[in-house]
C-alpha cells in the first residue's frame, strides 16, 4: 500500500516555526507597538486565540478527508464553479501574502545592506524559492528540517544577546489595557502572522489522524513561538521605549543596530537576522507557491503545472517589482484585511458544509 | 537529453545571468573608501550654518605616499544639515564617504543649546551612522581636537570610544551615553538626557568635565563629576569601581546597589532611594587620622551633599536625567505622560546611604 505524503509532527512544528520567523519580525512589531497603548502581550494573546479557534476549524475540516487533499476534495463534493467561488479569495490572499513578504524583505535588505541596488533585482530572490515549490511538497519539507534547526539555534543567540540594555520599566504597562487596539485597523492587520496552519492545510492529504495530530503541534509551535514574537515587539520597546518604537520602520531591526559588546565578535548583528529571516523566508515562500500551484490545478485541470507554478511566480515578481512606496506595502496589508478573516474563518466553514453536502449527495446517489 | 534533463539546464542557463550582475550596485572596494572615524557637529550661533568636522583614520598602506606623518585626514565641511554637509564634502575627496564605521559624535556645546534634534536625526532615518557610535559634548575649539593627533596613538575614532568604554578607560563617572540612547530619550518624555561634557584637553585631546543636562534637545545644564558619580550609583550605571576623594582620606567604591521605590501621594511622586555601598580604604592622611566610622560619617555626608546638589539641579530645571518617570508608565495616563517633567519639579526624592567600609589592606585601621 502506498504510503501518504502527509506532514510528520515534527515537520509541521518545524513549518510552523519556520512561518512565525518569516513574518514576525518585520512589519508585525511597528503594527503592534502603534495599534495600543497597552499592554501589547493582550493584542497578541487575542490574535493567539483567534488563531487556535481558526485552525481547530481547519482541523475539524481536513478530518472529514480520507487521504484526500483539501480543495481536491471540495471539488469532488461541489463540482469545480463553487470550487471555484470559494477558492478564489485564497488564492488572491496567498498571492498578496507572497507579494507583502518578498518587498518586505527586500525593503529591510535596502536599509540595511544593498540601498542603490535595484528593487528588480533583489525580488530575483523568489527564483529559489520558486524552483523549490516546482519540486513537490516533500522537498519544501526536506529542506524546512534543515533550515529549522539552523535557524532556530541563530534566532536563539540573537534573542539572547537582544536582552542586553534592556529595561523592564519601558515596557510598562504591563497589565493595563483599554481594548483600544480593538478599534485600530493594525491590531487586524497584525492577523498575516497568524495564518500559517491555513497554508498547511491547503497543501499535501489529509486524514482524520494528521488532522488531529497537525493541530497539536501547531498549538505546541504557537506556544513555542510566543517568546519569539513578543521578542521582536518588546526587546526594541524595552532598549529605546515606547515613544521610539513606535517611530521605527522595523523595530527589531533597529534593535540589532544598538548592540554592541566587547565579546561580539561579529559586528553586523543585523546581517545576521537578515540572513536568517532569508531561510526562513525561503521556505514559507516556497509553501504558499505550492499552495497556489495546487489549488490552480484542481481548479483548472488541463493547466501544465509549470505553467502554472511560472504564472505564479510572474504575478508576484511583478506586483512587488511595481510596489515602488514602503507605505503601499503597509497599506496592502491592512486593504487584505477582510481577505484575511474569510481565509481564517469563513472559508473552513464553506468546506464543511461543501463536505457535508457532497456526502449528503452521494448517499442520495447511492439510493 | 531528457525532457527533466533539458528543463534543469535551460533553469541553470537561466540562472546564469545573477553571477555576471553580482556586485553591480553598493559594491565599493575597502581602498576606495575613506571610512569616518569621528564626526563633530559645530554651530557657533543660532544663525550661522552648521560646520561638520570628519576624521577619517588612514591605513599604513595609504601613509607610504605621503609626506605627513599623521594617520589621520581631518577635513570640515559647512551646511544646512548633517546629510548637507556630507554630500558637499565628497566634492573634496577622492574616495567614497563611508559613515558607516563611524565611532563617536561630538556635538559642539552652542550647537547642543540651540537642539540636537535636527542635526541627529539623520543617522536613524537614513541608518547611515551606527546607533552604537558614542556621543559626547564639547566645550572648546573642535577645530584642535580634530586637526591635533591622538595622544596615545589609538587611530581615530578608536580613541574616543577606548575613552569611554568600560572596557578601557570607561569610568563610571564618564556616562558612557551611546547614539541610539541620546535618540530614545529625545522622544520619551519621561527620561532626560544626560550627556558626557568634554573640554578641549592641555596635554590630551579632551578632559572629562561632568555631564550634560538636557531638557527635551537642548542643554540646560550640568553635573559635575561628583555629582556624576552618584547619578551612575543611582541609575544602576555604575560599574567596576570608582575613587572618591575626601578631605582626610579617599575611598574606591567597590560594589553598590540601589533600591528605587516610588509611589504617588496627593498626585506628587514619591521616589525613594536606598542605597548600600561597599568601599575600601586606598588612601588616609598621616597628620589628621581618622578611625573608620569617622570615614565612613565623612563618606556619607559627601555623598548627601552630592545628592542634594544633583536633585536640586535637576528638578529646578524639570530633567528627569534618571528615568524615575518611566517607573511610573503604569500609573500615569499616556496623556500626562508629557506632564512628567513638570510633576518630577514637585516630586519628594529622599535617598539613604548604607556604607559598609571593608577593614582591608596592609594597614587596619583603628
Amino acid at each position: 500500500m502506498k504510503r501518504l505524503s502527509t506532514l510528520s509532527g515534527y515537520d509541521m512544528l518545524a513549518i510552523q516555526m519556520l512561518y512565525k520567523g518569516a513574518v514576525a519580525g518585520f512589519i508585525y512589531p511597528n503594527f503592534i507597538i502603534r495599534s495600543t497603548e497597552g499592554a501589547y502581550w493582550i493584542p497578541i494573546a487575542v490574535w493567539a486565540a483567534g488563531a487556535l479557534l481558526s485552525s481547530w476549524i481547519f482541523s475539524r475540516l481536513l478530518a472529514q478527508l480520507n487521504g484526500e487533499k483539501l480543495i481536491a476534495g471540495i471539488h469532488a463534493s461541489i463540482g469545480g464553479i463553487w470550487t471555484c467561488v470559494i477558492c478564489l479569495p485564497v488564492i488572491f490572499f496567498l498571492l498578496t501574502a507572497l507579494v507583502v513578504m518578498l518587498r518586505a524583505y527586500t525593503e529591510v535588505i535596502t536599509m540595511t545592506m544593498l540601498p542603490t541596488t535595484p528593487i528588480a533585482f533583489l525580488n530575483g530572490m523568489l527564483i529559489a524559492p520558486a524552483i523549490l515549490a516546482l519540486a513537490g511538497m516533500m522537498p519544501i519539507v526536506r529542506a524546512a528540517r534543515v533550515f529549522f534547526l539552523l535557524t532556530l539555534l541563530l534566532t536563539l543567540v540573537l534573542l539572547i544577546v537582544g536582552l542586553s540594555d534592556v529595561h523592564w520599566i519601558t515596557g510598562a504597562p504591563w497589565i493595563r489595557t483599554n481594548g483600544d487596539f480593538l478599534l485600530d485597523k493594525r491590531f487586524y492587520a497584525a492577523s498575516f502572522i497568524w495564518m500559517g496552519f491555513v497554508i498547511t492545510s491547503l497543501i499535501g492529504p489529509h486524514t482524520r489522524h494528521s488532522a488531529r495530530r497537525n493541530w497539536k503541534m501547531y498549538s505546541a509551535a504557537l506556544l513555542c513561538t510566543l517568546p519569539l514574537i513578543m521578542g521582536y515587539i518588546y526587546l526594541p520597546v524595552m532598549t529605546f521605549g515606547r515613544e521610539l518604537s513606535k517611530r521605527l520602520t522595523f523595530p527589531f531591526i533597529s534593535k540589532m543596530d544598538s548592540i554592541s559588546h566587547y565579546w561580539i565578535l561579529f559586528e553586523n548583528l543585523t546581517a545576521i537576522f537578515v540572513s536568517v529571516t532569508m531561510f526562513y523566508l525561503f521556505i514559507v515562500i516556497a509553501l504558499k507557491l505550492h499552495a497556489i500551484g495546487e489549488m490552480v490545478a484542481v481548479i483548472m485541470p488541463r493547466a501544465n503545472k509549470r505553467w502554472i507554478h511560472s504564472g505564479a511566480f510572474l504575478v508576484v515578481y511583478a506586483s512587488a517589482t511595481l510596489l515602488v512606496s514602503w507605505r503601499v506595502v503597509e497599506n496592502i496589508t491592512i486593504l487584505t484585511i477582510g481577505l484575511r478573516l474569510y481565509v481564517m474563518f469563513v472559508f473552513p466553514l464553506f468546506g464543511l458544509l461543501a463536505l457535508a453536502y457532497g456526502r449528503r449527495a452521494g448517499k442520495e446517489g447511492a439510493l | 537529453m531528457s525532457t527533466s534533463g533539458y528543463g534543469r539546464a535551460m533553469m541553470l542557463l537561466l540562472c546564469l545571468p545573477i553571477v555576471f550582475v553580482a556586485g553591480c550596485w553598493d559594491s565599493k572596494d575597502i581602498d576606495n573608501r575613506l571610512m569616518l572615524g569621528v564626526m563633530g557637529l559645530e554651530k557657533r550661533s543660532v544663525d550661522s550654518p552648521l560646520n561638520v568636522w570628519f576624521r577619517f583614520p588612514l591605513p599604513k598602506g595609504a601613509q607610504d605616499g605621503t609626506t605627513s606623518k599623521q594617520d589621520f585626514f581631518t577635513t570640515s565641511q559647512y551646511g544646512q544639515t548633517v546629510s548637507d554637509a556630507m554630500n558637499k564634502v565628497r566634492y573634496k575627496l577622492p574616495k567614497a564617504l563611508d559613515p558607516s564605521s563611524t565611532r563617536a559624535i561630538l556635538l559642539d556645546e552652542s550647537l547642543a543649546k540651540t537642539g540636537v534634534d535636527p542635526y541627529l536625526e539623520f543617522a536613524i532615518r537614513e541608518r547611515s551612522v551606527p546607533l552604537d557610535a558614542v556621543v559626547a559634548v564639547i566645550r572648546g575649539n573642535m577645530e584642535r581636537i580634530f586637526t591635533h593627533a591622538n595622544p596615545t596613538g589609538e587611530l581615530t575614532g578608536i580613541y574616543t570610544k577606548l575613552f569611554f568604554e568600560k572596557y578601557a578607560g570607561g569610568i563610571p563617572r564618564k556616562n558612557r551615553t551611546m547614539l541610539w540612547e541620546v535618540y530614545a530619550k529625545l522622544y520619551n518624555p519621561l527620561h532626560s538626557n544626560l550627556i558626557p561634557l568634554l573640554t578641549e584637553g592641555k596635554q590630551n585631546s579632551y578632559v572629562l568635565a561632568g555631564n550634560a543636562i538636557f531638557v527635551k534637545d537642548k542643554l540646560v545644564g550640568e553635573l559635575n563629576l561628583d555629582e556624576s558619580l552618584l547619578y551612575e550609583i543611582f541609575t544602576h550605571r555604575f560599574h567596576d569601581s570608582e575613587v572618591e576623594l575626601m578631605s582626610k582620606s579617599d575611598i574606591r567604591i567597590v560594589h553598590n546597589h540601589t533600591r528605587v521605590s516610588t509611589s504617588f501621594k496627593d498626585g506628587k511622586p514619591i521616589i525613594r532611594l536606598d542605597t548600600s555601598l561597599v568601599t575600601t580604604l586606598i588612601d588616609s592622611s598621616r597628620y589628621r587620622r581618622q578611625n573608620a566610622s569617622e570615614v565612613v560619617a565623612e563618606f556619607e555626608a559627601d555623598l548627601n551633599a552630592h545628592a542634594k546638589s544633583m536633585f536640586e539641579k535637576t528638578q529646578r530645571l524639570g530633567a528627569d536625567v534618571f528615568g524615575f518617570g518611566d517607573r511610573f508608565r503604569s500609573r500615569l495616563q499616556p496623556s500626562e505622560y508629557e506632564k512628567w517633567p513638570e510633576m518630577f519639579k514637585h516630586a519628594e526624592i529622599s535617598y539613604s546611604f548604607r556604607v559598609d567600609l571593608r577593614n582591608t589592606g596592609l594597614e587596619f585601621l583603628d
